[in-house]
């Protein structure tokens, strides 16, 4: 029971980050970014290029992956989403889906279907209390609560964060006050891009690589985003663990590779019942 | 009367929509801590006025000064960066932030020069407004009507402006709430900054005021002062129900 | 028939009417009721299964083709059901993890599908009766005819009371109700009798190819019926038509240019054309919002901006 708890938790921290970068996003501007699957790919096969290719140690391919990422997500806005932000959402929504097939097949174009790994050294799984713990879950870890750290320290307690805030919660006030959307926005598409990169990386660590990879995530990260409550970023991290605990626990009367028909479950009960999530606040449907 | 006193100055507004004038030469003065409402049956162009005076509609014709600067051709933002501050007539607190935070964007993004920092002028805003010195960790949107309306001005007092624009503030309040309000507004007047209000209720407008302004399809009927412009017979019979 | 320029072009029109039922079908959900539908393929890919497998378990070829259509329908109206008092955008993530589920279902539940190693010998309908030489002309006028009734069917549901309240729902939903119209009940309608055409054109694939494995539907197929609407214009249905049939004609050509590229793979050919389609989708969602097609305005929406 212990190594379901960590292995779901494992799951539901590499899942927190992808979630939290789609609720930033949804909550600044409105609309559901159905590339960030494909933002999770580049980033990874991004820092493998670095990693293998050019042999950088994956902590400095992680920040070359997360750079490129953040950067890609600010051009795409400014080219693509900027010029239909007056449209309707769904507009934007079969746009998103546009660059994710943009995206994803120019990293198949490059890369191949073929699965990959980075360079890194095979370490032995440690032992805690009896539980397994391997160096790549360690990394995991780490690596998330010190995102998730920085995140909510800028959110809280900044300028930007505050300004993210107000632009999600009232918009014509937020200009009234002096706040330049468009620098804010930028900043936003910057933070999602280098999380759901991060998260490649990390799944690449846990798993392998392949163009496939951010697609599949598609589902699981917008289920573990509503679960939050999708409007609420940092709520979209609770979400992220509880679908992890619970993917992990249906292992036990489900075959692994059910997990996406349990995130998907989930995600439909969710929007019968309650559809504003666990922690969201409640809004009123048709 | 030096110019420097003349807080806000318009003269000679012409502006509208798609080319169509809706105010056909406007000219007021708000001197310094005065008070300057303007009243006007709907469709009057109250609303035209303010959004020109904002800088969200250039106008065809005319000028407006702030503190003796030309300040037309300038855009909403750096008009409220030279001193101009508004409180919109709904909407106007980030309801999912405290009101602490509500206050510190009232200085986060404007670039005033002498801008006092943060923490003084928070201790000066809550000596005016000690009514929100309990509330500062609640969210807003919890807040009742009338002490939105306070976070809301005090806001927009942060950033230390020379005018500040309000939208029909009593709007939505009861009458009580709206005679406290008027109060604030009183106190704000007396700590030296200049108040531009566009007004639905005539009577409570002008009662509270100490200039006024009567706007009938987009043009001047009367100004002066407040008094005088509840005592005439016109504006009794046409917006104060006769007697 | 011995000529096999004859033998390919047939089969790229049977490639064609496939393409733009599922055109089509998208059309009535996105482009007159405002439904996104992201997991196309995955209903489509229904259809296919269910015609194959009832085929090969001795059904004819018609009746398991009319069971595939029902089929489809009712899944698409219970996966609607799930986000139906939601905003549209909820529709988009049901419906493309639906898609996903069902084809880890089908992949991994072999005692039923048969899983990757797919299900042969589907038999088309009417096969043999003119002797095997014709048998790609009759399954092309079979889905001619297919494709005719359908484009008839839905031409006459657009114009319909029905149609201007399917593209009222699609333009301001809360009006729709204040008239004292059920949005859920016309929305679930649209999506169902979408889902149909789907559920035909995924029979028809399974004819086609007279074999299917899971490999063979992908989300390709959801960016293909998206790119036929965004050209064609969304609501017009003649606009879908005329897009897909350019659209294939198009892309199938390019396999051509794979023999002038000797250094360039099937693989490669294959994502530069996705590439080509996503960046498209972009471009011209932002160029020509409303396509080339043309659609009919409707008569409640007028009214009500004159109101």
């Amino acid at each position: 029971m212990g190594q379901l708890i960590v292995n779901g938790l494992t799951t539901g921290m590499i899942l927190a980050l992808p979630a939290l970068a789609l609720a930033l996003s949804f909550s600044v501007l409105r609309f559901a970014n159905y590339a960030i699957g494909s933002y999770v790919t580049l980033g990874a096969f991004v820092t493998w290029w670095a990693n293998v290719l050019l042999g950088l140690p994956l902590w400095a391919a992680a920040g070359v992956g997360a750079a490129s990422v953040a950067l890609s997500a600010v051009a795409i806005d400014y080219l693509a989403y900027r010029k239909l932000r007056e449209r309707s959402g769904l507009t934007l929504l079969v746009a998103s889906m546009g660059v994710s097939l943009a995206l994803e097949n120019l990293v198949r174009l490059f890369a191949g279907n073929s699965p990959r790994a980075f360079d890194v050294a095979v370490a032995r799984p440690h032992r805690f209390f009896g539980l397994r713990l391997h160096q790549e879950q360690l990394v995991i870890l780490v690596t998330v609560l010190a995102a998730l750290t920085v995140v909510w320290l800028i959110f809280r307690f900044t300028r930007l964060g505050r300004a993210m805030r107000a632009i999600a919660d009232n918009p014509s006030l937020a200009a009234v006050r002096g706040i330049e959307r468009g620098k804010v926005i930028a900043a936003v598409w910057g933070m999602s891009g280098a999380l759901a990169a991060l998260a490649g990386v990390l799944i690449g660590l846990d798993t392998s690589l392949e163009p496939q990879m951010g697609w599949n995530y598609l589902l699981p990260i917008f289920t573990a985003a509503i679960l939050g409550g999708i409007a609420s970023p940092m709520a979209a991290v609770a979400g992220a663990l509880v679908l992890g605990l619970a993917e992990e626990v249906s292992t036990l009367f489900l075959p692994p590779h059910y997990r996406m028909i349990v995130a998907f479950a989930i995600m439909a009960m969710l929007l019968m019942v309650r559809p504003w999530g666990l922690f969201g606040r409640k809004w009123v449907t048709r | 009367m030096t110019i420097a006193a003349q807080s806000l100055v318009a003269e000679g507004l012409v502006a509208g929509y798609n080319g169509v004038p809706v105010l056909h030469g406007v000219s007021f003065t708000a001197r310094a801590g005065e008070i300057l409402t303007v009243v006007g049956p709907n469709g009057s162009g109250k609303s035209t006025l303010m959004k020109t005076v904002l800088g969200l509609i250039r106008p065809l014709a005319g000028r407006i000064r702030l503190d003796g600067h030309d300040i037309t051709a300038l855009s909403p933002a750096a008009r409220v960066n030279a001193g101009l501050g508004y409180v919109p007539q709904e909407a106007n607190v980030f309801p999912n932030m405290t009101v602490l935070e509500n206050l510190r964007l009232g200085l986060d993004f404007i670039r005033r020069p002498g801008a006092k920092p943060f923490a003084e002028r928070l201790q000066e805003i809550l000596e005016l407004f000690p009514e929100i010195r309990p509330k500062l960790a609640v969210r807003a949107g919890v807040l009742s009507g009338g002490q939105r309306q306070m976070v809301a001005m005090a806001s927009a007092l942060m950033a230390d402006p020379t005018v500040l624009a309000l939208d029909e503030p009593s709007a939505g309040l009861s009458p009580r709430n709206a005679e406290l309000l008027f109060g604030v507004i009183s106190r704000i007047a007396a700590s030296g900054v200049t108040l531009f209000l566009i007004e639905q209720n005539t009577r409570l407008g002008l009662d509270a005021s100490d200039e006024g302004l009567v706007l009938v399809s987009g043009e001047v009927r009367l100004t002066g002062k407040a008094s005088a412009i509840l005592a005439d017979p016109e504006v009794r019979r046409l917006y104060l129900g006769g007697k | 028939m011995g000529d096999p320029m004859t033998a390919y072009l047939i089969a790229t029109l049977c490639v064609v009417v496939i393409i733009t039922l599922a055109g089509l079908a998208l059309n009535l959900q996105w482009g007159m009721g405002g439904l996104v539908n992201f997991g196309l393929f995955g209903f489509y890919m229904l259809g296919a299964y269910v015609c194959g497998l009832l085929v090969k378990a001795g059904l004819g070829p018609l009746a398991a083709m009319a069971s595939a259509i029902l089929v489809t329908m009712i899944v698409s109206a219970l996966v609607s059901l799930i986000s139906i008092r939601l905003s549209e955008d909820y529709l988009a993530i049901v419906t493309l993890g639906f898609a996903e589920c069902i084809r880890l279902f089908i992949s991994y539940e072999d005692w039923l599908t048969m899983g990757t190693l797919g299900v042969s010998g589907i038999t088309r309908p009417f096969a043999g009766v003119l002797g095997s030489d014709w048998g790609d002309i009759l399954f092309l006028l079979f889905s001619l005819a297919m494709l005719g009734i359908v484009f008839a069917l839905i031409s006459l549901l657009a114009a319909s009371p029905f149609g201007r309240l399917m593209r009222a729902t699609r333009d301001d939903p809360d009006i729709v109700a204040s008239l004292g119209r059920s949005v859920l009940a016309i929305r679930l309608r649209c999506f169902a009798v979408g889902g149909a055409i789907l559920g035909l054109a995924g029979s028809l694939h399974a004819f086609y190819y007279s074999y299917i494995d899971p490999t063979q539907f992908t989300a390709i197929i959801t960016a293909y019926a998206f790119m036929a609407v965004v050209i064609g214009g969304r609501g017009s249905n003649t606009g879908v038509l005329i897009a897909s049939v350019i659209l294939v004609l198009l892309l199938e050509g390019s396999r051509f240019l794979v023999d002038y590229f000797p250094g360039l793979d099937g693989q490669t050919f294959a994502s530069l054309r996705l590439i080509a389609v996503g960046i498209a989708l972009v471009v011209l969602l932002i160029m020509k919002p409303s396509g080339f097609g043309r659609e009919r305005p409707t008569v409640l929406a007028a009214s009500l901006r004159n109101s």
